[in-house]
C-alpha cells in the first residue's frame, strides 16, 4: 500500500506538476493577452475617435468658413461642389449636408434624396458632435455653425468602421501572437518542468527507498539550486536516521539483554492490566511465551479466582502464583508505575521464592533434630539414673505386697507401686525416646500392621467407632515394630481426642512412589497455632501425668528415619486428618 | 482562496472596467436608406424677400442688417428673408425679374436700374442728419501717398461695377484730373464688397481703395481692426445714399405697409435700438433727384472713357 502511495506520489511530481506548470504557464500567458488585447482596444478605440473626432470638427469647420459666402449668395452649384469636393478627398466621411438657419437641407452628398430621419435626430443636441447608429455602422455626426448658425450648419458624419477594422486587425494580430506564444509556452513550460522535477523525483525515490526501510540511501545530485540543497539535507537526514535507528536498536537490544538476564518475570502492563512485555524470566518462571500471553490479563498469572481479583490494585508481597500447567508458587510480588501520576502503566517483578521457602523448612526441621539430639541426651542420661532406684523400689513393694498388711498400710503399698509403674513408664518413654534406635528393616505389610494395632487398643475403643478403608498396599522397606509404635501413638491422640461418640477412619492408599496412611478423626481439633508445636518433644496440652508431650515427636522421629512424611489438617471443632507417607 | 479564482474573479474585474471605459456614449439609431425628404426647391412664397446688395460682403450683411430684417418680419408679421448676390448687377436683375419684393442697392445701381426697368425708390436711410454719404479713397496707414494724384500707376481696389463710392466717384475724380479713369492705375480689380476693399488695403494687397464712407465710418466704430490700418487721403463731396428699392410691379398694399413701417422705425423703441446700432439716424422719404449728383459724376465719366476710345 505505501509503495503504491508513493509510485502515486512519483506520478504526480512527473506528471501533475508539470501539468500544473504548463497551466498556469498557458493561463498566465493568456491574461497577458486578455489584458492586450483589453487594453490596445481600450486605447486604441480611444486614440482613433479621438484623431476621427478632431478631423470631423476640423473638416466640418473648414467647410463652414469656406461655405458661408456661397450659402449666402445662394450659389447652390458651388455648395454643392464644395461639400462633394470635401466628402471625395477626405477619408472617413461617410455624408455631409448643409441645413440653413431654420434647418432647411441646401445641399447633401446622398445619392438618390436626402433621409429624413437624419433631419430628427438632431433635435436637441447641444453638443457638437453625437454617435449615430445607422444600421450599417456607428457614425459620428459633427455639427459646425456657419457664421454662428446664422447662414446655417455644416453636417459631416464621419464613419467610424475604419476605425473598427483597424482595431479588429491589431486585436486578431494579438490574440494570434498570444496563441501562439501560449503554444510555445506550453512547449516551454512542459520542458523546463519535467527538467526542474527530475531532481525532485529523485528525491521522491529516496524517500520511497527510505520507506521500505532502506535506511542511509543517498541521493546522487549535481546541481547547485535549491533542490541541491534539499537533496543534501535529506541525505544527511537519511544517514542520521540510520545511524540513530542502529543506536535505538543496540539500546533495546541491551535493554532487551538486561532485562531477560534478570531471572524474576518482568511484566510490564497498561493501565487495563494487559501484558505488554514479558522477560525470559517470565516465560521460566511461568512457562508462558510473550506470544501467549501478549494483551492477555495479568490476572491469569494470579491463584486467586480472577473475578475477585479483577478490579483489585496489585499488592506488593507475598502471593501464590499459577503455571501454565497448572501448578502454583509463591511468589513475590513487587507493582511500580512506569511514570509518577501518569496512568502509563505499571512494572510488575515477580520473584519465586519456592526455594527460599524450602530452605526455610530445611532449617526448621535441622533445629529440630539437634533439639532433639540434646534432650534425648539428657533424658537417656536422667532416665538411666532414675531407672535403677525405681527398680529397687518396684522391687522392695512387690515383696512387700506379698505379705500381709492391714488394709490402710496395704493401700498405701499399692500407690507407691502404681506410682512406681508410672514413672517406670516415663522414664521408659523417655528412654525409647532419647534411645531411637536405627530401623531393623524388613519388608512390611502396612495393612496387617494397622490389624495389629488395633487388636492391642481394642478393649479401649468402648465409646468409639472404628472405620478401617484399607487398600491393598505394596509391601514397604520398614521396621515394623517401629511403625505399630507410630500408628500406636496416633491412634491414642485421636481416641484421647474424642470426648463423645466419636468415629476413626484409617485409609491406606498406593499414590506414585509412596503409600499414603491417613487416620482420621471427628475430635476436639488442633488450634491453629499448635500445629506447628505438636512435633516438639514435651509439647502436650493434657493434664499432667497424663501426657508427656512425646508421641508425635517419637512418631517424627520414626517416619523420618524411614525418609516419609507426616502431614496435618485440623480444625478446632470438626476433626484431624495425620497423613503418613512412606516411600515404597 | 483558490488561486483560479483569484483569477478568475480579476479577469471579471478587469473586463468591467475595460467595460466601463469602452462604454462612452450611446449612438442614436438613424436609418439612412429611407431618403425621401426633397431638397430641390429653395423658393420661398410665404417669405417677404428683400435683396441687400454686397455694399459690405455678404457674412457681414447677414451680421449687419440681421436685427432689422428680424424687425420687419415681426412688424411685417411675415418671414422676412434676406437674399444676397455676389454683384450689384445680380442684384438688380433679381428686381427686375420681380424676384425680390425690395432691395437695399447702391446709388448707381438705383440710376442704373431706374433707367433700365423703372426701380423704384421706397426709403432712404439718414445719417447724421442726411440721406447723404461720401466715396474716401483710402491708403494703407504708413503710405507716403496723401492724394489720389500720387496714386497714379499703382494698383487700385474698386468694389462693384455699379458702385457708386467704390467705382464711380473715384473715376469721376481721375476725370476730372484729365486723366484716363481705365489707365490711370497700373491695375484695378473688383472686390465686391467694401469691407473687403478696407481688408485689401490694410493688408496692403493694393496702394489704394475707394470704399464707402458708411462702410468705413461704421466699421471704424465698430471693429476698427483693419481700417486703423488705413487712412482716408481724400473725402467725396457728398452723394445720395444708397436707397430702399422696390419693384414696380409690387403689390401697392405691401409697399406702403413696408414703407410706414421703415419710416416709422425710429419712433419705435426697438426700431430705434436696431437703427442705433447699425448708425443710421432713420428711414425718410426719398427724391429722385437725390440722386441727380451721380448721374451727373456717370455722364462725366461716361464721356470720358468715350472721348479715350
Ligand atoms: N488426634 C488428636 N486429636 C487432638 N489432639 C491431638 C491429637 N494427637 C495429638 N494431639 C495433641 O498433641 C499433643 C501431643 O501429643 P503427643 O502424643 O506427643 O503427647 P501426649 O499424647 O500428650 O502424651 P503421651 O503421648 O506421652 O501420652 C497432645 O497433648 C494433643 O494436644
Ligand atoms: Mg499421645
Amino acid at each position: 500500500m505505501p509503495g503504491k502511495k508513493i509510485n502515486k506520489l512519483n506520478n504526480f511530481i512527473g506528471g501533475g506538476l508539470v501539468r500544473n506548470f504548463v497551466v498556469w504557464i498557458v493561463v498566465i500567458i493568456m491574461l497577458l493577452g486578455v489584458l492586450t488585447t483589453i487594453f490596445v482596444q481600450v486605447s486604441l478605440t480611444k486614440t482613433l475617435s479621438e484623431e476621427l473626432r478632431e478631423r470631423g470638427q476640423v473638416i466640418s469647420r473648414n467647410l463652414a468658413t469656406s461655405i458661408v459666402e456661397s450659402i449666402l449668395i445662394e450659389d447652390t452649384v458651388y455648395v454643392h461642389r464644395l461639400v462633394e469636393n470635401a466628402k471625395k478627398t477626405e477619408k472617413d466621411v461617410k455624408y455631409i449636408y448643409i441645413t440653413d438657419a431654420r434647418g432647411k437641407v441646401l445641399a447633401h452628398t446622398f445619392e438618390g434624396g436626402f433621409p429624413g430621419e437624419l433631419l430628427t435626430s438632431q433635435i436637441d443636441r447641444g453638443n457638437s458632435s453625437h454617435l449615430l447608429d445607422t444600421g450599417d455602422g456607428i457614425v459620428i455626426d459633427f455639427t459646425a455653425p456657419i457664421l454662428d448658425g446664422r447662414a446655417g450648419f455644416v453636417h459631416i458624419g464621419m464613419d467610424e468602421t475604419s476605425i473598427h477594422d483597424k482595431i479588429n486587425q491589431t486585436s486578431r494580430a494579438i490574440i494570434t501572437l498570444t496563441l501562439l506564444v501560449g503554444a510555445l509556452g506550453v512547449l516551454m513550460a512542459y520542458i523546463a518542468g519535467n527538467y526542474l522535477t527530475r531532481p525532485i523525483r529523485s528525491l521522491v525515490k529516496g524517500t520511497e527507498e527510505i520507506g521500505r526501510g532502506n535506511l542511509g540511501y543517498q541521493i546522487k545530485t549535481d546541481s547547485t539550486d535549491e533542490i541541491n540543497i534539499l537533496s543534501k539535507a535529506f541525505n544527511e537526514m537519511s544517514y542520521n536516521l540510520n545511524n540513530s535507528i542502529n543506536e535505538l536498536r543496540e539500546s533495546e537490544e541491551r535493554y532487551k539483554k538486561l532485562v531477560d538476564s534478570i531471572s524474576d518475570a518482568v511484566i510490564l502492563i497498561d493501565s487495563q492490566k494487559k501484558i505488554l512485555s514479558w522477560n525470559s524470566g517470565a516465560q521460566k518462571i511461568f512457562g508462558y511465551s510473550l506470544e501467549e500471553v501478549a494483551d492477555g490479563n495479568v490476572n491469569l498469572l494470579n491463584h486467586s479466582s480472577a473475578s475477585e481479583a479483577d478490579n483489585l490494585e496489585i499488592q506488593d508481597g507475598e502471593n501464590v502464583f499459577k503455571r501454565k500447567d497448572g501448578s502454583t508458587f509463591p511468589g513475590l510480588i513487587s507493582n511500580k508505575p512506569l511514570q509518577d501520576s501518569m496512568n502509563a502503566g505499571n512494572v510488575l517483578v515477580i520473584k519465586d521464592i519456592t526455594d527460599q521457602k524450602e530452605k526455610a523448612n530445611l532449617e526448621k526441621l535441622l533445629m529440630q533434630s539437634e533439639k532433639l539430639f540434646t534432650l534425648g541426651k539428657l533424658a537417656a542420661g536422667v532416665a538411666h539414673e532414675i531407672n535403677n532406684p525405681l527398680t529397687t523400689i518396684s522391687l522392695h513393694t512387690q515383696i512387700m505386697l506379698k505379705k500381709k498388711w492391714d488394709d490402710r498400710t496395704d493401700g498405701r503399698l499399692k500407690i507407691i507401686n502404681k506410682e512406681t509403674n508410672r514413672a517406670a513408664r516415663i522414664v521408659k518413654r523417655l528412654l525409647e525416646f532419647a534411645h531411637q534406635p536405627e530401623p531393623k528393616i524388613s519388608s512390611v505389610d502396612i495393612n496387617r500392621e494397622i490389624d495389629n494395632v488395633l487388636n492391642v487398643l481394642e478393649p479401649q475403643l468402648t465409646h468409639t467407632k472404628i472405620t478401617v478403608n484399607l487398600t491393598p498396599l505394596p509391601l514397604i522397606m520398614a521396621d515394623s515394630e517401629q511403625i505399630q509404635q507410630v500408628l500406636m501413638n496416633m491412634l491414642t491422640n485421636s481416641i484421647q481426642s474424642i470426648t463423645m461418640d466419636g468415629e476413626i477412619i484409617i485409609k491406606t492408599a498406593t499414590k506414585n512412589d509412596h503409600i499414603e496412611i491417613s487416620i482420621i478423626d471427628n475430635g476436639c481439633g488442633i488450634p491453629q497455632d499448635n500445629i506447628g508445636k505438636i512435633f516438639d518433644p514435651f509439647f502436650t496440652t493434657k493434664m499432667p501425668g497424663e501426657g508427656t508431650g512425646l508421641g508425635l515427636s517419637i512418631c517424627y522421629g520414626i517416619i523420618k528415619k524411614h525418609n516419609g512424611s507426616i502431614d496435618v489438617k485440623s480444625e478446632v471443632g470438626t476433626g484431624t486428618t495425620f497423613t503418613i507417607r512412606l516411600p515404597i | 482562496m483558490h488561486p483560479e479564482k483569484s483569477v478568475i474573479l480579476l479577469a471579471i474585474l478587469l473586463f468591467v472596467i475595460a467595460g466601463g471605459c469602452l462604454d462612452t456614449e450611446k449612438a442614436t439609431k438613424v436609418n439612412l436608406s429611407n431618403r425621401s425628404h426633397d431638397v430641390g426647391d429653395n423658393s420661398d412664397s410665404q417669405s417677404l424677400r428683400i435683396a441687400v446688395s454686397a455694399i459690405i460682403s455678404p457674412d457681414e450683411t447677414m451680421v449687419y442688417y440681421q436685427d432689422m430684417f428680424d424687425y420687419l418680419s415681426l412688424k411685417m408679421n411675415v418671414p422676412v428673408k434676406l437674399v444676397q448676390r455676389k454683384t450689384y448687377q445680380e442684384v438688380n436683375d433679381l428686381v427686375r425679374k420681380n424676384r425680390v419684393d425690395a432691395a437695399f442697392v447702391c446709388s448707381l445701381a438705383y440710376i442704373e436700374g431706374k433707367d433700365q426697368f423703372g426701380m423704384e425708390l421706397l426709403a432712404v436711410p439718414e445719417v447724421r442728419g442726411e440721406p447723404r454719404y461720401y466715396s474716401y479713397i483710402i491708403v494703407p496707414e504708413d503710405s507716403s501717398i496723401n492724394s489720389l494724384k500720387e496714386l497714379k500707376g499703382k494698383t487700385f481696389a474698386y468694389t462693384d461695377p455699379l458702385s457708386n463710392s467704390g467705382k464711380l466717384s473715384p473715376e469721376y475724380m481721375i476725370a476730372q484730373m484729365g486723366e484716363n479713369p481705365e489707365t490711370f492705375f497700373k491695375l484695378t480689380f473688383f472686390t465686391y464688397s467694401h469691407d473687403k476693399s478696407i481688408q485689401a488695403v490694410a493688408e496692403k494687397m493694393v496702394d489704394g481703395a475707394a470704399v464707402d464712407s458708411l462702410v468705413w465710418d461704421f466699421k471704424n466704430a465698430t471693429d476698427p481692426r483693419f481700417t486703423s490700418r488705413t487712412k482716408i487721403i481724400s473725402k467725396s463731396p457728398p452723394y445720395g445714399i444708397p436707397p430702399i428699392v422696390i419693384s414696380k410691379d409690387i403689390d401697392p398694399a405691401l409697399k406702403e405697409k413696408l414703407r410706414k413701417i421703415l419710416l416709422q422705425m425710429h419712433e419705435d423703441k426697438k426700431g430705434k435700438e436696431i437703427l442705433d446700432r447699425i448708425m443710421i439716424d432713420r428711414f425718410s422719404e426719398a427724391n429722385d433727384s437725390l440722386y441727380d449728383s451721380v448721374r451727373e459724376m456717370k455722364k462725366v465719366v461716361s464721356d470720358a472713357r468715350k472721348k479715350n476710345k
